[in-house]
């Protein structure tokens, strides 16, 4: 038993590492003051990222199994996802610490924060049993209410935070009353033995399963923010600091990803040999997840025309950017499955990139309005340049890694019989996006080309937005190592 | 000690539907947000009746494990709120919802 | 007997469950609140549970409830809301979707085979419920007390709103 148990926390050894910052961070805090100004934190969450990063490739070497008594899974499938929370975790908090907005702020307790909800992100990504998934869920849930309210002494933050926490209790709560149903169904609440049930009883359960489906769909939903729960989040991310917005918009949204492709795959259980979900009639649930889908990118970038806040308008990006990646589940195989998580890992990059400059420039402008970024191109090249590359990128033109993405999707999607309308809608969807990205640039580089006074780019944040431009370029250029890498995260859960 | 009886099986379950169908009325018209939160209780409670009546049925005590997670994760859950409730309050002097309108547009 | 019981007590529940809903002024929906709370813990009862009867009366009455209580009498609640203040518009629309979310469930629910177990046992008794908790269940017991070490720093961020505040107003 002792033995087993040791055996089981070595595979959770990147989320140990975590938890053991999270200590290391609470003690240090509690004993020296000083921190909460300096770069210790920042020092610190680094070192949990790096190891936690070491930790998690040494577990991904190691066979994939599901142990804890069925509770938690590892595999290359929860791997790649820690690695992108990892790094969204760091950059979140290097960007938290070169803002303006949270200068006031204690960095210990944001730190401290930040590794918690990244703990709490790798939970989602592992779980394969509903109570695990839960805990996962609301750890990453109240800790981001708490975060979206940093800035206390904003009274916009705490708007902000009060309208995430009311939806988000809102989503738990449908997404427990789905938990329970599936329990009453099954008996069970674990993803291996529901799946089995539901495969032996397939003609018994005509409407509960599906209702229940649905209704653990809005809880996730409102993580990734999509199509039925996703009104959320413009105020949410207007209202947060930015950097806490810019991290809120890739890592929970890259975790419900990981919940969303492990529940529904597990307990639909995918049938490679018809290609279809065996459970219950594949047919219709592609046809709704499509809707879905459709609604979701349509509804975020139609709306994302009329802004005139850059920090709004990217966060109506992003829910589109969502409604492509939900794309990709419909054509249920290695290829199309696979382009989500390759377009998570390009929009990690981009957006993160996108929201650092709305940073940079409400720090320096106090305002994220779109007249704030006349002529920032010419005063600041460095930012003005990765700006455009990250929005070329986010728009899906090529050469960057944002088409890759979004022409792996599509080409999967128009590979799967009956969805073409579907793949015809997200390229108009990207013409649209084009045009409000545009207007962005336009501000950048052709309003107010005297260069008034000139700007200087610190080098803390010419450094990170150089480093994540580089991803975006390279991706888009060098993929094919990725695409495999992807891939065969993917063929773990299949 | 335990009769699944029929009758009883299923009343547990229109009770909890009663009860999460409340909730979420609750939730959808009421203006205080103190009350919104206790709507939100409701529908917690629904949860925990139907996970509570299939684990007895059943014979595995998971369900009534569930039912302990839900009740400490809720506890944090509303700590939390009516901390940021409280936060909004000092700042506006209301807890009605329609007050909360700095972020439109 | 127990059916009758059964039948009272869900009734009870659900009727101050409406008490929440209805009523004007807060402090009444959280004793409404308390009532429904204690409905539910005499059918956990009925069904076995003292168990989760014991924890609905200490922790979501004794605490979470008098949580609720505490911050309603510390606002100082001036002008009440009312339901007649709400518009008809929203309250159509929000009775609409709620009938249809029941007509929905209830459907589902009248149709549906619920999971039959073979071997019943009483799963009620401490003794079990600690077992599965201290061995299976172990690992999310702990995340448990990782995100409760979490919440400790929330509550002080959360607190230390109304501290700058004060200091605001010096």
């Amino acid at each position: 038993m002792n033995g087993e148990i040791v055996q089981n926390l070595k595979l959770l050894s990147p989320e140990l590492v975590l938890v053991f910052f999270l200590v290391v961070l609470f003690t240090v805090d509690s004993i020296w003051e000083q921190t909460r100004k300096n770069f210790v934190p920042l020092a610190l969450v680094f070192a949990a990222c790096l190891l936690g990063t070491i930790a998690t490739c040494w577990v991904s070497k190691l066979a994939p199994t599901v142990f804890f008594s069925g509770l938690v899974a590892n595999d290359s499938f929860s791997a790649f996802f820690r690695y992108v929370f990892l790094f969204s975790c760091a950059a979140g908090t290097y960007l938290a610490f070169g803002s303006k907005e949270l200068e006031k702020q204690n960095r210990m307790e944001f730190s401290l924060l930040i590794v918690c909800v990244t703990f709490g992100m790798c939970l989602m990504a592992i779980s394969t049993h509903l109570l695990m998934l839960y805990i996962g869920i609301e750890t990453v849930s109240i800790l981001s209410f708490v975060m979206a309210g940093f800035k206390s002494e904003d009274l916009r933050a705490s708007e902000a935070s009060f309208k995430y926490f009311i939806f988000g209790a809102f989503a738990s709560a449908l997404m427990l009353y789905g938990f329970s149903l599936i329990y009453g169904l099954t008996g069970s609440l674990q993803y291996g033995e529901i799946a089995q049930y539901v495969q032996a009883n397939l003609g018994n359960m005509p409407y509960l399963l599906p209702l229940s489906l649905i209704l653990v769909y809005s809880g996730l939903a409102y993580k990734i923010s999509a199509f039925p729960m996703h009104f959320w989040t413009p105020d949410v991310y207007e209202g947060s600091p930015t950097p806490v917005a810019s991290f809120f918009s890739v890592g929970p949204k890259a975790a419900g990803f990981a919940a969303i492709l492990r529940f529904f795959l597990d307990i639909l259980s995918y049938d490679a040999a018809s290609g279809s979900w065996k459970a219950i009639g594949g047919e219709q649930l592609v046809s709704v997840v499509a809707i879905i889908s459709a609604i979701t990118m349509t509804v975020g970038n139609l709306s994302a025309i009329g802004q005139n806040s850059v920090k709004r308008m990217l966060a109506y990006s992003s829910i589109a950017h969502v409604g492509y990646m939900l794309m990709g589940i419909l054509t249920l195989d290695t290829f199309g499955l696979g382009a989500i998580l390759f377009y998570i890992i390009a929009y990690c990059a981009m957006n993160f990139g996108a929201f650092w400059v709305v940073s940079i420039v409400a720090d320096l402008k106090g305002s994220d309005r779109l007249d704030a970024f006349r002529g920032l191109g010419w005063s600041m090249p460095v930012l003005g340049v990765t700006m455009v590359i990250f929005l070329a990128s986010l728009a899906g033109i090529p050469m960057f890694s944002g088409f890759i993405g979004k022409m792996l999707i599509f080409g999967a999607i128009v590979k799967t019989p009956g969805l073409l309308w579907l793949a015809v809608l997200g390229v108009l969807n990207s013409v649209v996006s084009l045009y409000y990205y545009a207007k962005i640039l336009r501000e950048l580089w052709l309003e107010g080309r005297e260069p008034g006074n000139p700007s200087e780019l610190s080098i803390y944040h010419g450094v990170a937005l150089v480093g994540l431009a580089i991803p975006t370029v390279v991706l888009g250029l060098w993929f094919a190592p990725v695409i495999h890498f992807v891939e065969r995260s993917i063929a773990t859960i299949l | 000690m335990i009769p699944a009886s029929v009758q009883i099986l299923h009343w547990s379950h229109y009770v909890a539907a009663c009860l999460f169908a409340l909730g979420l009325f609750g939730f959808l018209i009421r203006k205080n947000a103190i009350v919104v939160l206790m709507c939100i209780e409701l529908m917690l409670n629904a949860v925990n009746l139907i996970l509570v009546e299939v684990s007895m049925r059943s014979g595995h005590p998971e369900g009534l494990i569930f039912v302990i997670f839900i009740i400490t994760v809720a506890a944090a859950e509303a700590a939390v709120g009516l901390g940021i409730i409280l936060n909004l309050y000092r700042a506006k002097g209301t807890v009605n919802i329609d007050a909360f309108r700095e972020l439109q547009g | 007997m127990r059916e009758v019981f059964f039948m009272i007590f869900s009734v009870f529940t659900v009727l101050a469950a409406l008490g929440v809903v209805v009523s004007r002024h807060a402090i009444f929906s959280a004793f409404s609140l308390v009532l429904s709370f204690f409905g539910l813990a005499v059918l956990y009862l009925l069904w076995g549970s003292s168990f989760v009867a014991m924890l609905q009366i200490l922790i979501y009455t004794g605490a979470i409830v008098v949580l609720f209580v505490f911050v309603v009498m510390l606002l100082d609640l001036k002008k009440e809301e009312t339901l007649d203040s709400a518009k008809t518009g929203p309250l159509v629309l929000a009775g609409v979707s709620v009938w249809l979310f029941s007509l929905l469930v209830l459907r589902a629910l009248n149709r549906a085979t619920f999971f039959k177990s073979t071997n019943i046992e009483a799963a009620s008794d401490m003794k079990s419920i600690s077992t599965l908790l201290f061995s299976k269940y172990l690992w999310g017991f702990e995340i448990l007390s990782v995100f409760l070490l979490a919440l400790i720093v929330s509550a002080c961020v959360l607190a230390r709103a109304e501290h700058m505040e004060r200091k605001a107003d010096q």
